[in-house]
């Protein structure tokens, strides 16, 4: 008797103190969430005339719950309220909403009825909205604005294995200690050595790839693809990335480089001018458009773009990929030590055309007398920890 | 970060405030942008290259793979907006430019990254300097980081107060001040730049009442008014060492701090480089109370007190006289053979150089004197082209002082000058300011003296500045800014244009000037535009010499000489001080550089501190002993160091430091000696009596970076004499032959394809100057550790200078080796180290992974030349290292291609690697073979004595090559067969 | 094989094997005695000492140390020397005296296993903690990776990691094993289910069948055949991290047997403190007896001789070779320099204090015994400083002569190892039969009964 209710104490302990915990990481959350969306000085500025009851509603028409009066059905089945990771030409809901706020007489009334450049007049005809519906899309726009571009969900599918596998394996070590409920302890058995493998295989794999950052592929400011570009126009990569063969830094292009084509082409065949429009904006407001870097070696490593490129004659693409086929930008490599050391220990090096190697005289002594077919670059020093570590 | 008043952010948070900063500047108008404005333009700072901006943020590699194993930062990259045509992103620019201060003068050139001077070079071109440099010029790039100490902005009653406030009170007060007649003054030091002296004349005729005084806190005006008695030439002539024989200096520290070093120790270097071809060099003595650097390099070496030394000089004169038939002052005899040194000195006729460093007129006559009886004048000494240096009038400034302390003037003004810490009388100066009305100071960092002023309008650091310079006549050199100025200053001459209400900045009116002035001097240059283009470029301008008559020299009145040199004489005491610009901290305007304050000094070995040096037996005859703190002439405390040649009864005191306001660094270290200067026969003098000292206390710790100096009888430093050279090149360094014929080994001989670098160091010509452990500190972002740490003997130096004394404990024999990791072939640190960590390259480098270290220490034991060096802590953004790595702005002097090393690894000496590679990148691309001399390692670069020599040792034409094969040639404990690929040439005396 | 000829008793008074259980598990029963309580305390105390300092390295750097750019191994591998010599005694009780039939080290066996194990995991925290990266230390170990990088196998540091890792894995072993017997006696004797399940747990189904005990004994013959080299490799090892070197004072090929004898001498010593403590401790008098003290005595007196040889032929050789370093670092900064105080006091401790042991009087006292093994492991401390310190500080070039002194955080460190090394023998003795059992009741018919054979060893 005594025993069970100081057990049944125990387990309302236990109940009081998960609720308490639970309680507490719900209001973390929520404030946390609340901070999250980092509130833009210009949002706090047009915040105050959208009422909540605006934002509903505007959320409504803009995701075609509601239907415009005009009969236009959806805004978001082109502009996209949340992230994807696929190229999507049209401005996102989150791009127009900065593009509204930053642009003092910017008006959704005005874009409509006056579209600009051929994609979107084709794109928006016939289409209008009322005083009304552009003040509640308005207030939806703020609320977009204030919430961020959003974070790409994907499904965690090595996570829900990895601990679906430790619950299955934890019920089964339960089971041949304690419970017994299954009698073939083979079965025990089988789950344990599976899933210690696979958790095993887990952990080698994740502790390889720490730092590493393969197939990264960020969302950039400007919707630039490198298949239109150098793909589609076929443009060379040094036409933009100017100082790749000289310089140890390839050399992100300035806005000025975009310029000189931009200046003339004002009109994306996919993504109109909305793009485009930035590099202008930028330009007048003398702020660089922050791009978001990919291919990033560790602090401690040197890469000279000059001694590959322009030395080596490497192709871009042996590092970065096949860039002409890419709209949006993915590391394609792994960027490991082991990947340098492979390539250094397999190209060969134009040794006999470049008279900076005259002075290897054993190795074209060797060449002459057919001993050796070609010079690898790990042969003439690429193996040496202070070509890339200094 | 305080908007507006800095050009550069902290972090990709802060950039948009500082954007929004240019845009409105941009708004504001730009008449004209030079080039350098847009460099300097940050809104277009880039961080195209994710390393370069790691870089200078100092994040350690440490903190970003950590960082990046939890999450991925998204880093951002920001191209230029419009990139700057002369801008490659991740190369570096170079720009000419010039260094001055005081006597202090080198033509440089300033290397920059993506808009930030990083390092400091010589300028090649020069005629005088030729690409050597000093410690100071090199430290010189860090003080413009100097976040602590530099004004950030003008200021009234040290209040932030807007430019516009500033000038406006400024210009009523003078023009007050001018009409109502009131006494003005403008207080500088020697000024060598034309333009400067040319607008400073303007500005006195635009206020009435202004008086101009010249001051130098160490002084050449003797050797001036020596000049103009003997011939009536108001001038310091041209030093030129390289033509001596027969080299004869009293105290003259000429390779260390005096006139011009940097020059000298190159034209001394050329006389003291020998080979078998050219089997001669100067002979060189030096009597002296203090052993300087120079002494430390002397072939014979006389140690006597200042007093002993100036009757042993007017022994000489008289012996000279004598042996000349001109008149004798009838000094009295002295211990030392005057005899025969006259007789050496006239047997070179016109081939020996006298100089003396006390600024004594009188000596100085004698020293004239002495150089005009050997036919000296028009050889090694040049008045056609004099040095426009020691411009400074004590008496005026004496004068001044006192009008200042009786509050006669309205205004004063201080540019570049520090009485309130150089003046001896530092209370009549503090005094007057506070009776003077206007008080203003154009101090770039803070000092004593602009703590008193009432305004101070902060000039730019040399780096933000235009200007010229005038060393040596028919010598120009310019100076330009290589970044835009990174606080709200301005430049001393702009104010000086804003005040005279000229819409001309001084760019302008420097160009002015030279197309005015030079243009018609030279003749290369066919116009104005392109003239200024080119010298622009090249920095330096050689317009030659106009060709006229010397007077000849007249001794004057003996007697008066004599008499006033008696009299100078009666000062003599038991225990003479004598004080000396330190070689590192010069005057201590740069006390608050805490590379230079590590700088170990090349005698004793010092970190961060002065002292009184005394000899063994002076110390002994005082009853004191090292580390005992005692108060000289009841003006300053200084711990007695017992320094083995120093002269008996010569207590030496180095000037520069005891800065109370020069910034975190420099307050506090050591004591001011330049109160205990006094005046005689209108001068001041660095030396005189001890008339009291006491005791105050004990135990004092000094941070060394070397104690013990005696050789223990091993083949460390060879050396021999000219008399055994000539007969056998390879003397004193006998054991090479033998080490060379005895070496066995078991493995197979090392083969290096393509290069196969080496260093090569003439002991000869190394002076011991210690540029070149700057020079590498600057280019390989060595920490600094701090003066605690260099007691631990944990300086983090890739470089040092070893000394050993050998002889006798009063008169020593002194001798100065580089040391630096030797790269040996067969190294001993590489086998041991269990991770591989260091590792021999292809190109014969003993390589050092960091990112590979993890710390063993096992390299370091194992290192017999020990030049390894460990990280003990972390000194990047640490509290306890609050040098220049801890703020941002002192992080950006940097070198972006050298890891800033973590905690916990091992680092040292690379040969440069970065400057390796980059050369030879340069090369494949350009489809040629790396030529000799291409490479040059930043202590090799640097060296103004060209004692360095650095190149292939694959290539046999190369210098390194020949040198190699020197009989002269060792290697540092070859006996160990290390196969080092760092050579020395034995030191070669001169006794006779 | 060879027969013991030892003509003594081995164990005092007339017991039955039920005596001798009983008397040998009483530390493990009931409550723990007052000077325990004191004892962990101070163990914890010294423990939280060297925690402080630990944290101290790892929170600001290795400059907590004295070390310089000059001496980079200073307190850190003198006192990881020190405790690898220490921790040579157990195994080579077990393994030498097995081999050799030596039956009266059977009462020692276990407590010198257990010092063995407790001052190897004292020794290994240094080479740790002496890295400047410690949490890079996983670089030292041959695994294959994405940088395609790999050890060097040339470094003697890394064949010292081998050699320490392996001899603690198998001192370990050999130290439970030896247990397992034991662990089920007090399997059987407890009455308390917890006790009886953890000590079942770890007897691995001990049943003390014939079948098992011949088994057990082929098992613990073999692990001793394959640990002997391990005794010898582990320290000779160490001393080829210096003799490996171009430094003089440690360029020496005498360093390795050199090494194992001043370990096998630091070892013995120690453990004759110990036995002096437990017998002090515990009522196990009839079993460490004054015999035992006195072949202890024995080992070190020779022990003694042969490290003063080597301390000779080390000068000897310094002076016959001639080269000039060498002989300043012998006899300049060791025998007449800086470092002569430490020098003398490791020849006069180490060489000269134990020859003592010649008189009998000296071999019965308990208080000499005790006091000559606290001054050979004092003495055995400073040899290694004197090694260490001394050829580092003053090497080639003059230049970088430097003084080395230790910090607090040093001390404290060496601290932390005695509160390690405290703690775990304290835990043992409560916990486990600090006399083996099993290896005692075999041996204490021997010298009461005229005939014995060693039947069981064939």
């Amino acid at each position: 008797m005594k025993n069970t209710s100081a057990s049944g104490k125990k387990r309302g302990h236990l109940y009081a103190f998960t609720a308490i915990l639970s309680l507490c990481l719900i209001i973390a959350l929520a404030t946390l969430s609340s901070f999250s969306g980092a509130v833009d000085e210009h949002v706090a500025e047009k915040e105050e005339s959208y009422s909540r009851d605006d934002l509903r509603r505007g959320q409504r028409l803009f995701k075609g719950l509601v239907a415009f009066e005009s009969g236009i059905h959806d805004c978001s089945s082109c502009h996209y309220p949340s992230r994807t990771d696929t190229m999507n030409w049209n401005p996102s809901a989150h791009d127009l909403a900065m593009r509204w706020l930053q642009e003092d007489d910017y008006s959704i009334r005005e874009k409509l009825a006056m579209p600009v450049g051929q994609r979107m007049i084709t794109d928006h005809a016939g289409m209008s909205v009322t005083e009304r519906e552009e003040h509640l899309i308005e207030a939806y726009l703020m609320e977009v604005a204030r919430r961020g571009p959003g974070e790409l969900r994907a499904i965690p599918v090595n996570a829900v294995i990895f601990w679906g596998l430790g619950i299955l394996m934890a019920l089964a070590l339960v089971d041949l200690l304690i419970t017994k409920k299954i009698r073939f302890k083979i079965f025990h058995v089988m789950i344990l050595l599976v899933g210690l493998m696979v958790h095993m295989q887990y952990a080698v794999a994740e502790s390889r790839n720490l730092g590493r950052t393969e197939g990264y592929a960020p969302d950039q400011p400007i919707k630039f693809s490198h298949q239109v570009h150098s793909g589609q126009h076929d443009i060379d990569c040094q036409y933009c990335h100017t100082i790749s063969k000289f310089s140890p830094s390839a050399g992100i292009p300035s806005n000025n480089t975009c310029l000189n084509c931009h200046n003339v082409i004002r009109e994306g065949s996919q993504s109109g001018r909305f793009e485009i429009d930035k590099m202008h904006r930028a330009e007048a407001s003398g702020r660089p458009i922050e791009w978001i870097r990919i291919h990033k070696l560790p602090d401690h490593s040197v890469f000279s773009h000059a001694q590959h490129v322009g030395v080596g004659g490497i192709e871009c693409q042996d590092c970065h990929g096949p860039v002409e086929t890419m709209d949006i930008l993915r590391q394609q490599e792994d960027l490991s030590m082991g990947w340098c050391l492979s390539c250094h220990r397999d190209s060969e090096v134009a040794f006999l055309d470049n008279p900076y190697y005259e002075p290897f005289e054993r190795l074209h002594a060797l060449i002459r007398a057919g001993e050796l077919d070609a010079v690898t670059a790990a042969e003439l020093g690429g193996e040496d920890c202070m070509s890339c570590h200094h | 970060m305080n908007k507006g008043n800095t050009r550069y952010w902290k972090s990709i948070g802060d950039l948009a405030e500082t954007r929004e900063l240019s845009i409105s500047e941009d708004a504001g108008g730009e008449e004209q942008r030079s080039m350098m404005e847009i460099l300097a333009d940050e809104k277009n700072e880039t961080a195209s290259s994710r390393r370069d901006f790691l870089k200078w943020c100092g994040i350690s590699f440490f903190s970003a793979t950590v960082i990046s194993a939890c999450e991925n930062p998204v880093k951002k990259a920001i191209p230029y907006l419009t990139q700057p045509e002369e801008l490659t992103p991740g190369m570096a620019t170079w720009y000419a430019s010039t260094y001055q201060h005081g006597n202090e003068y080198c033509p440089v050139l300033i290397k920059t990254r993506d808009g930030r001077p990083i390092k400091i070079e010589g300028n090649p071109s020069s005629a005088l300097t030729g690409g050597g440099s000093s410690a100071r010029v090199q430290a010189s790039v860090l003080s413009l980081y100097d976040d602590g100490a530099r004004y950030h902005g003008p200021l009234k009653h040290a209040e932030a107060a807007s430019w516009e406030t500033i000038d406006r009170e400024i210009i009523g007060q003078l023009r007050n001040a001018a009409a109502r007649g009131e006494k003005m003054a403008l207080v500088c030091p020697s000024l060598l730049s034309p333009s400067t002296m040319a607008l400073i004349k303007a500005f006195r005729e635009a206020f009435a009442g202004l008086e101009v005084i010249t001051w130098d806190a160490v002084s050449y005006e003797a050797i001036r008014q020596a000049h103009k008695e003997s011939f009536g030439l108001d001038l310091v002539p041209c030093y030129q060492f390289d033509q001596a024989e027969l080299i004869v200096s009293f105290s003259a520290d000429f390779l260390g701090t005096w006139v011009s070093p940097v020059s000298h120790a190159k034209q001394y270097a050329s006389t003291r480089r020998i080979s078998e071809d050219k089997p001669h060099m100067s002979r060189h003595i030096q009597f002296e109370g203090t052993l300087t650097l120079t002494g430390a390099n002397a072939d014979e070496r006389v140690p006597v007190k200042p007093t002993q030394e100036i009757r042993i000089l007017m022994a000489l004169y008289d012996a000279m006289a004598e042996a000349t038939g001109n008149i004798g002052l009838g000094a009295g005899a002295v211990d030392y053979d005057v005899q025969a040194l006259a007789g050496e000195i006239l047997d070179r006729k016109g081939k020996s150089i006298i100089v003396c460093g006390h600024n004594s007129k009188e000596c100085q006559m004698l020293v004239n004197g002495i150089n005009a009886m050997a036919g000296n004048y028009g050889r090694t000494l040049d008045n056609s082209a004099p040095l426009h240096i020691g411009r400074g009038d004590q008496k005026s400034f004496e004068r001044f002082a006192g009008k200042l302390q009786r509050g006669e003037y309205s205004a004063v003004l201080f540019y570049n000058t520090n009485p309130v810490y150089h003046y001896h009388q530092p209370e009549m100066i503090r005094e007057g300011l506070e009776k003077t009305a206007l008080s203003v100071s154009f101090a770039s960092t803070r000092d004593e003296t602009a703590s008193h002023c009432t305004y101070i309008v902060p000039d730019n650091h040399y780096l933000e500045s235009w200007n010229d310079a005038l060393f040596r006549e028919g010598h120009y050199s310019l100076a330009q800014p290589a970044i835009h100025p990174l606080f709200k200053t301005r430049q001393f001459q702009d104010s000086l244009l804003r005040w005279m209400d000229r819409e001309q900045d001084f760019h302008h009116f420097m160009k002015q000037y030279w197309q005015e002035q030079l243009f018609p001097k030279q003749d290369a240059y066919p116009d104005p535009a392109s003239f200024w283009t080119h010298s622009l470029q090249a920095g330096v301008l050689d317009t030659g010499l106009a060709t006229q008559a010397m007077p000849a020299y007249r001794s004057g009145s003996v007697r008066e000489v004599a008499m006033a040199l008696q009299q100078m004489l009666q000062g003599e005491a038991e225990m003479e001080f004598s004080a000396h610009p330190h070689l590192a901290m010069g005057d201590g305007t740069h006390a608050n550089n805490p590379w230079l304050q590590e700088m170990p000094d090349p005698i004793s070995s010092v970190t961060w501190d002065n002292y009184a040096a005394l000899s063994p037996a002076s110390a002994r005859s005082l009853n004191l002993r090292e580390g005992d703190i005692i108060r000289i002439n009841g003006q300053g405390e200084w711990p007695v160091l017992v320094q083995p040649g120093q002269a008996d009864g010569c207590l030496s005191l180095a000037l520069g430091y005891g800065r109370t306001q020069a910034g975190k660094a420099g307050d506090g270290v050591g004591s001011n000696a330049f109160p205990l200067s006094r005046r005689m026969a209108g001068q001041r003098l660095l030396f005189g009596p001890v008339d009291s000292w006491e005791k105050v206390g004990d135990g004092h710790r000094f941070a060394r970076t070397q104690t013990h100096f005696s050789m223990e009888g091993r083949a460390i430093v060879r050396e021999s004499t000219l008399d055994k050279y000539r007969m056998d090149p390879s003397a004193g360094n006998e054991l090479h032959a033998y080490h060379e014929k005895h070496a066995l080994t078991l493995y197979p001989e090392d083969h290096f394809d393509g290069h196969h670098w080496a260093l090569m160091i003439d002991l000869n010509a190394c002076t011991g100057c210690s540029t070149c452990v700057i020079a590498c500190q600057s280019e390989n972002n060595v920490p600094v550790v701090g003066k605690d740490e260099v007691r631990r003997r944990r300086i983090m130096h890739w470089m040092r200078i070893d000394r050993y004394y050998n002889g006798e404990a009063d008169k020593p024999g002194i001798v100065f080796q580089p040391v630096m990791c030797m790269h040996c072939d067969h190294a001993p640190c590489e086998n041991v180290c269990p991770v591989a960590a260091t590792m021999h390259s292809k190109e014969g480098l003993n390589q050092m992974a960091y990112n590979r270290c993890v710390g063993t220490k096992f390299c370091i034991n194992n290192c017999p030349y020990k030049v390894r060096r460990f990280n003990w802590f972390e000194y990047a953004r640490n509290e306890a290292f609050d040098y220049h790595m801890n703020s941002d702005l002192g992080r950006m002097v940097l070198n972006p291609d050298v890891t800033v090393r973590e905690r916990g690894v091992v680092e040292k000496c690379s040969f440069c690697v970065q400057r390796i590679q980059a050369a030879k990148v340069t090369a494949k691309n350009e489809r040629r073979r790396l030529k000799d001399g291409e490479v040059l390692p930043a202590c090799v670069q640097s060296c103004p004595a060209e004692a360095l020599v650095f190149g292939d040792l694959n290539d046999k034409s190369s210098r390194v090559a020949q040198l190699i094969k020197d009989p002269r040639n060792y290697h540092l404990l070859e006996e160990l067969h290390t196969l080092p690929s760092v050579g020395y040439l034995t030191k070669i005396r001169n006794p006779e | 094989m060879i027969s013991t000829n030892i003509d003594q008793t081995l164990v005092t008074g007339h017991k039955s094997y039920g005596q001798i259980t009983g008397e040998l598990l009483a530390n493990t029963q009931g409550r723990p005695p007052l000077w325990w309580l004191v004892g962990v305390g101070l163990g914890g105390i010294l423990l939280a000492i060297g925690g402080w300092s630990f944290y101290q390295t790892l929170s600001k750097g290795l400059g907590t140390w004295g070390l310089t750019n000059s001496v980079a191994w200073g307190w850190d591998i003198i006192n990881f020397v020190w405790w690898i010599g220490i921790g040579h005694a157990g195994t080579a009780f077990t393994i030498f005296f097995l081999v050799f039939r030596q039956h009266w080290a059977g009462s020692i066996n276990r407590s010198a296993e257990a010092m063995t194990v407790f001052a190897v995991m004292c020794a290994g925290l240094f080479p740790l903690i002496h890295m400047g990266r410690p949490w890079l230390a996983f670089f030292i170990l041959p695994y294959p990776n994405t940088r395609l990088l790999w050890v060097n196998y040339n470094s003697p540091l890394f064949w010292d990691v081998l050699a320490i890792s392996t001899y603690l894995i198998m001192s370990v072993t050999l130290w439970y094993l030896g247990m397992v017997p034991d662990l089920a006696t007090i399997r059987d004797r407890t009455k308390n289910k917890i006790q009886r399940t953890i000590y079942g747990m770890f007897s691995l189904g001990w049943d003390g069948s014939l079948y098992t005990y011949n088994r057990y004994e082929t098992l613990l013959k073999l692990l001793g055949g394959l640990a002997a080299p391990l005794v010898i490799s582990v320290h000779t090892i160490v001393s080829l991290n210096l003799a490996v070197s171009v430094i003089p004072g440690w360029h020496a090929t005498i360093l390795p047997p050199y090494f194992f004898v001043g370990a096998i001498f630091s070892g013995f010593a120690m453990v004759l403190t110990l036995m002096i403590l437990m017998t002090k401790a515990f009522s196990i008098k009839d079993y460490i007896t004054e015999k035992h003290f006195d072949n202890i005595a024995h080992v070190l007196k020779y022990s003694s001789l042969l490290i003063g040889l080597a301390y000779a032929t080390e000068l000897f050789i310094a002076w016959y070779s001639g080269v000039e370093y060498e002989i300043y670092t012998f006899f300049r900064a060791r025998a007449s320099g800086s470092f002569s105080t430490a020098f003398w006091i490791m020849v006069i401790f180490n060489a000269i204090v134990p020859q003592v042991f010649w008189f009998k009087r000296a071999r019965k006292s308990i208080l000499s015994l005790f006091l000559v093994s606290i001054i050979i492991n004092v003495g055995m401390w400073f040899e290694r400083y004197v090694i260490l310190v001394s050829s580092l500080a003053e090497d080639f070039l003059p230049s970088s002569w430097t003084g080395y002194q230790p910090t607090m955080v040093d001390i404290g460190i060496f601290v932390g190892t005695f509160g390690i090394f405290t703690l775990g023998m304290l835990f043992f003795v409560r916990f486990i039969p600090v006399i083996a059992i099993n290896e005692v009741k075999p041996i204490s018919r021997i010298g009461k009964e005229k005939t014995v054979k060693d039947s069981q060893d064939e």
